[in-house]
């Protein structure tokens, strides 16, 4: 093919550039004879996991060692079924060990603000509970029934009646002194009063009045005796009722006893093997024998508060289960979701009673530590990072090695009010700690504590090989995903068109995407389209369906765009070519959405000091990497060009019509060749588009959304009219991330679009131009006829031309 | 208790009630010597001041009224309470008249006894009281009605009596048999058989001795009586045996005429 140029220094024939890349190129064909199966109903599920041996080797490694600070990370993007590979490697390894402890809260009779923590194998906490609560019961009944029977009913009336015989005797004592005395004793509401009588009658004042004196004396004398003696006896009286009640209260003791000793006697024979439950037997039969009368019948005591059955103080006797295990036969995995502090470490609940807020030992409830305690526990980085004072909570229990159960109030010292101090429980399990690879790389730097607890790192492969066994391994993972969502079984063709689908989700045709929620979600939505359709079997219609669904729910800003290109709102040309004006290719991201679009760059250059002005970054729209990009260019063109001649040219750069900011070097190409151009005053095919970072030698380098950005030029010229012109150059090292769309590769296919992939800077001016670069030669010079000679010659030109301004300024004289 | 008895005793007869609380003159006439000390629960002692000491009495027999009245109303039956100043002896001969019972409740440290039962006997003689209940607060709580049957022509009503109250309370019944009861107890037997009032009580039968006050009292004792009835007869009307229950028993005694 001719250059359309005409006359130029010359030109040499495009046969002589490289050739455009052949189809099988441009998009890495999964065959779906390649498998043994019709539909995925065929296969058997992937037994294990797949694609992620380095992470599950960490896992294996953090689960099996001992030591402190052997919890693990989790790293990976969003998507990759971590949560899923993990808890299923977890429910097999846990099935490796014995089960978790029961633990339970019993109160603390001797300060029942610090409930004690016992431990028991597992299912033995519900049958503490359940002991303790038949023991209770029965006492309800044998303790009133002790002290209703007629034996118990005797002692005490002799107690009663010995207290009474005495009292009554000292009251006739009294009462026989008194009429010794020549006195009358009678009762009054509050004790008794005597008085003088005489003849067994009250004795007046007036007839005392006239007593001799003698006889007066005695009579007050024998006032004050009596006086004496009945003060006595009350003083004496509150000794007596105290001997009386201990009396009753030892004769209590012995009662209960009996009733009491044999049903304990039986549960510590039953916890014989336990000592802590042995102590807590004796603590509760020292407290029924003390406080009996608890036991006696009390229906107003019972009432529901909040749902709450309470009897009293009976309630102290319960056992409060906080986790058990009777169900279980493996070791708990427990993944909390919710990590705020109260559901990691559990809470004291409180209840209001009149106005006041009660709790007791009965009232604590479990934490996910708890319920994981003994095995694993999973939560997430994210959750557990923004919950308040979870994190810290979480590291000082891991510190600690104990369960603290402390409201947030009070680890906050804002709140004073006496609440309980459960014992802590000794913590032993696995933290698995799930999030983002960011999270990770901040934790690791930020959190001096992190690597202290965390030693493990499970990093997930973002993608994995696509050979023709892992191919195979795919298959029947995605079979299982299809099982597991319960959709439609998959064809061959669909399962081969799934499979390209997903090495195009990570940009390479050699690999195969991990984000397993992505071809989830595709089955899903071809299941949908399938059954739209009355289908039976999901074939590659309805995955491609289901794809270009997606697309079209998405692709509203995309179509925008493209519209206002082909409205001449946005110029792109594709047509003709022209001078420091290049189709460069970029990638919009717009949520979930990328898409490619042709930018417009152009190059001016006049006289200057060597200095390329990149508009972007002096306008503060371009990035850093944009802005380094430009300044390889800068340094490459100088490398190239100036050898022992000062650049004399200035030049700018600009992505015309762009006012939302450019990022990335994948431009850098393009805008050497633009500069070039401008420099060489040779005109730049319109129909082709560039992509590719460059470095200082010159060198082309790997771009991303390569793709989207071929797509991206090939849409417009598609809706313009393709001519066979049209073409596109990307990075060599670009071609094995080629997953292009069917229709491209079809226009391809029949000669109507073409990409080429290029290595050198050189290549892509040839192609772009028409014209040879050239190299130097002997002597450091570029030929003249090309490309690189045009160059240097307008460099040389503008360093004269510089030179002489110079001299000029400086003495007038404009030099020959 | 006392009023939970004379349900049981009378519940088919549905008694109208009247309540009593007796302010002794005798206790205001010792407010009016200036020798006069009080002594009070609490070893204190003060000059016994009659202002004072009638507030006291006053507060005493409204809390009285209110029991009083409370537990009649719970039993459902009538009844009416007086309040009245003057001799023990004189305020209960006046109010007997026409009354088919006499309750007289004792404090638990009452020292009053033998006035009260020098009364109460004498109440007796009216030919319209047919039983006489004393009792004192405090007393314990036995299972069994305890009846003393010391002849055949006072038998029948005291067993009626003394069964109705403990079919009524659900209580067995001890009965001991002495002097011409003693000596005739199958006619006790067949008397017991045709009692339409205690056929549903079980009833024990002993012989005892003569009648001597300590050893009712200890009779009272071994069995756990929560009541003794005795009969109103020549045997029983000596003074010493009842006033020694009162003071040595804690059972209430009930005289049946």
């Amino acid at each position: 093919m001719e250059s359309e140029f005409g006359s130029h220094p010359k030109r040499f024939g495009l046969d002589q550039l490289p050739a455009p890349l052949d189809t099988s190129k441009l998009r890495s064909h999964c065959d779906p004879e390649q498998f043994t199966f019709e539909t995925t109903a065929e296969l058997a599920d992937l037994d294990g996991t797949f694609g992620q041996a380095r992470a599950l080797a960490a896992l294996e490694f953090a689960m099996r060692m001992g030591g402190d600070g052997y919890n693990t990370y989790v790293l990976g993007r969003t998507g990759s079924h971590k949560h899923r590979l993990v808890q299923d490697y977890l429910k097999l390894e846990s099935a490796n060990r014995a089960p978790a402890s029961d633990w339970c809260y019993i109160n603390n009779f001797k300060d029942a603000r610090k409930p004690l923590a016992i431990k028991l194998p597992a299912g033995h906490g519900i049958a503490l509970r359940d002991d303790m609560a038949n023991l209770v019961a029965e006492l309800r009944e044998s303790v009133p029934a002790t002290f209703e029977s007629e034996h118990y009913r005797n002692r005490v009336a002799e107690i009663n009646q010995e207290f009474e015989d005495r009292h009554k005797a000292a009251l006739k004592e009294l009462q026989e002194a008194a009429e010794a005395e020549g006195m009358s004793l009678v009762q009054t509401p509050h004790g008794f009063a005597i008085a003088p009588t005489r003849d067994g009658k009250l004795l007046k004042d007036e007839e005392f009045d006239k007593l001799p004196e003698k006889k007066k004396t005695l009579a007050i004398e024998a006032i004050e005796r009596m006086t004496e003696q009945l003060r006595k006896h009350f003083q004496e009286l509150p000794g007596w009722q105290k001997i009386h009640r201990e009396r009753v209260k030892e004769l209590n003791r012995e009662f209960t006893e009996m009733a009491v000793g044999r049903l304990i006697d039986q549960l510590e024979k039953k916890y014989r093997e336990f000592p802590e439950i042995n102590e807590y037997l004796i603590a509760v039969r020292q407290d029924v024998l003390e406080n009996a009368a608890d036991f006696q019948p009390r229906q107003e005591q019972e009432y529901e508060l909040a749902g709450i059955k309470t009897d009293g103080s009976l309630s102290r006797y319960e056992v409060n289960v906080m986790v058990e295990h009777s169900q279980r036969t493996e070791a708990p995995v427990v993944y909390e979701n919710n990590p705020s502090v109260q559901n990691l470490l559990g809470i004291v609940e409180h209840v209001q009673q009149f106005g006041a807020l009660t709790t007791d030992f009965t009232m604590i409830r479990a934490g996910a530590l708890h319920r994981a305690n003994g095995g694993y526990l999973i939560l997430d980085a994210d959750r557990i990072l923004t919950e308040p004072y979870a994190w810290s909570a979480l590291k000082r229990t891991l510190f600690s090695k104990e369960i603290k159960i402390e409201s947030l109030g009070q680890m906050l010292s804002i709140v004073s009010t006496v609440s309980l101090e459960p014992q802590p429980i000794p913590l032993d399990l696995k933290v698995i700690l799930i999030g983002k690879r960011r999270i990770y790389y901040l934790l690791c730097e930020l959190d001096s504590d992190f690597e202290d607890l965390f030693k493990v790192a499970a990093d997930f492969e973002d993608v994995l090989d696509r050979s023709s066994e892992n191919t195979q391994s795919y298959a029947q993972l995605i079979a299982t995903l299809a099982r597991r969502e319960g959709v439609l079984a998959v064809s061959k063709a669909a399962m081969a068109r799934i499979i390209e689908h997903s090495a195009r989700l990570v940009a390479d045709s050699e690999k195969l995407t991990t984000k397993m929620r992505d071809v989830s979600d595709l089955l899903r939505e071809a299941d949908y389209w399938a059954r739209q359709r009355s289908a039976e079997v999901i074939s590659d219609i309805h995955v491609q369906e289901a794809i270009d669904a997606q697309i079209k729910r998405l692709d509203r800003v995309r179509t925008r765009v493209h519209e206002e290109v082909l409205r001449n709102s946005i110029l792109i040309d594709t047509e003709g070519a022209e001078i420091g004006q290049i189709n460069g290719l970029s990638v919009l991201k717009v949520g979930s959405f990328m898409f490619g679009q042709p930018s417009r760059i152009t190059a001016t250059v006049r006289i200057g000091d060597g200095k390329i002005i990149d508009i972007e970054r002096e306008t503060e729209l371009g990035g850093p990497i944009h802005s380094k990009g430009v300044l390889i260019v800068s340094s490459y063109l100088a490398s190239r060009y100036a050898g022992e001649t000062p650049m004399s040219f200035g030049a700018s750069l600009v992505f015309e019509q762009s006012y939302g900011g450019v990022e990335g070097d994948s431009a850098s190409v393009a805008e050497t060749c633009a500069l070039l151009s401008a420099l060489a005053r040779l005109p730049i095919r319109q129909t082709f588009a560039v992509t590719g970072s460059v470095n200082q030698h010159g060198k082309v380098q790997v771009i991303g959304g390569v793709n989207e950005k071929i797509e991206g030029f090939f849409d417009i010229c598609a809706a313009r009219g393709l001519s066979g012109e049209h073409a596109v150059l990307i990075p060599k090292d670009n071609v094995k991330h080629l997953m292009l769309r069917q229709d491209v590769v079809d226009a391809v296919a029949a000669g109507s679009f073409r990409i080429f992939a290029i290595d050198h800077i050189d290549e892509a001016i040839e192609l772009l131009t028409g014209t040879v670069a050239g190299q130097r030669d002997a002597n450091g010079e570029f030929p003249p006829e090309s490309l690189n000679g045009a160059v240097n010659a307008r460099l040389q030109a503008l360093a004269k031309a510089r030179r002489a301004f110079g001299l000029t300024e400086r003495n007038g004289k404009v030099p020959d | 208790m006392v009023m939970d008895m004379i349900h049981c005793m009378m519940a088919e007869k549905f008694p109208a009630l009247l309540g009593i609380f007796i302010e002794d003159s005798g206790l205001l006439e010792h407010a009016r010597s200036r020798l006069s000390r009080e002594v009070l629960h609490s070893g204190a002692t003060r000059p016994l001041e009659s202002v004072a000491l009638s507030r006291q009495i006053r507060a005493q027999s409204k809390q009285v009224r209110m029991d009083f009245e409370a537990a009649a109303a719970n039993l459902g039956l009538p009844h009416t309470f007086e309040f009245t100043q003057g001799a023990f002896f004189d305020e209960i001969a006046m109010r007997v008249e026409g009354a088919e019972s006499l309750v007289v409740a004792l404090a638990a440290d009452s020292i009053a006894v033998r006035r009260a039962w020098q009364a109460a006997s004498e109440a007796l003689s009216h030919a319209s009281l047919q039983t006489l209940l004393l009792a004192r607060e405090g007393w314990s709580k036995g299972t069994n009605v305890l009846v003393i049957v010391d002849e055949l022509a006072t038998a029948e009503v005291v067993l009626t009596v003394a069964g109705r109250l403990a079919e009524q309370s659900k209580s067995p019944m001890s009965l001991i048999l002495t002097g011409q009861a003693g000596e005739h107890p199958e006619e006790i037997r067949n008397l017991l058989a045709g009692l339409n009032a205690i056929k549903n009580v079980p009833v024990q039968i002993a012989a005892g001795d003569a009648l001597h006050a300590d050893a009712l009292v200890e009779t009272i004792k071994r069995t756990h009586a929560r009541m003794v009835a005795l009969p109103w007869n020549q045997a029983i009307r000596d003074v010493t045996l009842i006033e020694t229950l009162l003071n040595k028993s804690s059972s209430p005694v009930l005289l049946v005429k």
